[in-house]
């Protein structure tokens, strides 16, 4: 269980990483002086934003995925994937 | 949106993460009321926002906490499950669910988190029951992804006193499977008003920087507060808070 708390442990740190990152420079474009005309800038910007929220929300499903990968076939899997497919079916439904 | 309103929010996020951390309460329930009264959001969008900020807290502090070996995996698994389906279920109900019912409940779930705040004297460790989960905590865990996701708070408030009252894990022990345990659930309810178009990115995000930067720092302050006229204070104002939200939510003010 070590190694899969460790694995856990690094795609917290690495999807953190990503939605800081995604989310500050979205954040830092408002701030930005855009030349008159041009339109890239604010899709581009929202688009940070979308990554950083994004990573941010899959960061602990991702974790779960990590602590349950050998569990396949066992009760810790199926409340695994129970877990995932009812936060799925969610999402789903909520469209 | 203007630099000035983007700061405010930073400074609001900032504000609710250090303080929950330093306080050990958890940043939803300062960022909603937060949210609410400061910033002029309605209820159900600083509840999504809120959301996706408790997600934020609990995966930076998640990452530390599974290198330590502090979170018991197994029945965090378990429990999720029930947590995340109470949380989906709240998420797509709360749309006919009363908002001035909302604000009730959440006064209330302020008024417990004050009554846990003020200080009292030392008591000797409770030792734990040995029990291991079971349907009760399971029907719990049920409970408190509902709360979180209705009223957009971690849900700590219902998670630490379960697995360690009703599963038997020692207090450090509970406190750390809770973090874990809020992140999924936060993170599935976030994902159902995120589906719902009621999360604006726009506001979302310099919120949570500042809610992430703001616990951060309280963290490598390393240390909570312990002065006792502090958490006194802040327990008098949790209830000046409830007091608004109760009054909005029975007379509309």
């Amino acid at each position: 269980m070590a190694d899969r708390t460790r694995a856990a442990a690094m795609a917290l740190r690495f999807l953190l990483a990503v939605a800081v990152t995604g989310a500050g420079l979205g954040l830092l474009a408002e701030f930005v002086p855009v030349p008159v005309g041009w339109t890239g800038w604010d899709p581009a910007a929202r688009a940070l934003r979308l990554i950083g929220v994004s990573a941010l929300l899959a960061a602990p499903f991702a974790a779960l995925g990590m602590l349950a990968f050998r569990e396949r076939g066992r009760r810790l899997g199926w409340y695994a994937t129970a877990t995932l497919v009812v936060a799925a079916v969610g999402l789903l439904l909520a469209r | 949106m203007t630099a000035l309103l983007i700061l405010k929010l930073v400074a609001l996020g900032a504000g609710a993460g250090g303080l929950g951390a330093l306080l050990g309460i958890g940043g939803g329930l300062i960022l909603v009321p937060a949210l609410v009264f400061l910033a002029d959001l309605s209820f159900t969008h600083a509840v999504g926002t809120s959301l996706v900020c408790v997600v934020g807290t609990s995966v930076a502090s998640s990452a530390v906490l599974f290198s330590r070996e502090r979170i018991d995996v197994s029945l965090a698994i378990e429990l999720q499950c029930f947590a995340v389906a109470g949380a989906v279920t709240a998420g797509l109900l709360a749309p006919f669910v009363p908002v001035r019912l909302l604000y009730v409940a959440f006064a209330l779930v302020l008024l417990v988190a004050a009554w846990r705040t003020v200080p009292r004297p030392a008591l000797p460790a409770a030792v734990p029951p040995r029990r291991r989960s079971g349907s009760a905590a399971r029907a719990g865990a049920l409970g408190g992804g509902t709360i979180a996701s209705l009223l957009g708070v971690g849900g700590g408030v219902v998670f630490v006193p379960l697995l360690h009252l009703v599963a038997g894990l020692d207090f450090h022990r509970s406190a750390a499977t809770s973090v874990y345990i809020i992140g999924v659930t936060a993170g599935s309810g976030a994902l159902v008003y995120v589906a719902r178009g009621v999360v604006d990115l726009e506001v979302v995000v310099p919120t949570m920087l500042g809610v992430l930067a703001g616990a951060t720092a309280a963290a490598a302050s390393g240390h909570r507060l312990d002065a006792r006229g502090l958490k006194l204070a802040f327990a008098l104002l949790l209830v000046y808070v409830a007091g608004r939200m109760l009054w909005r939510g029975v007379a509309g003010g």
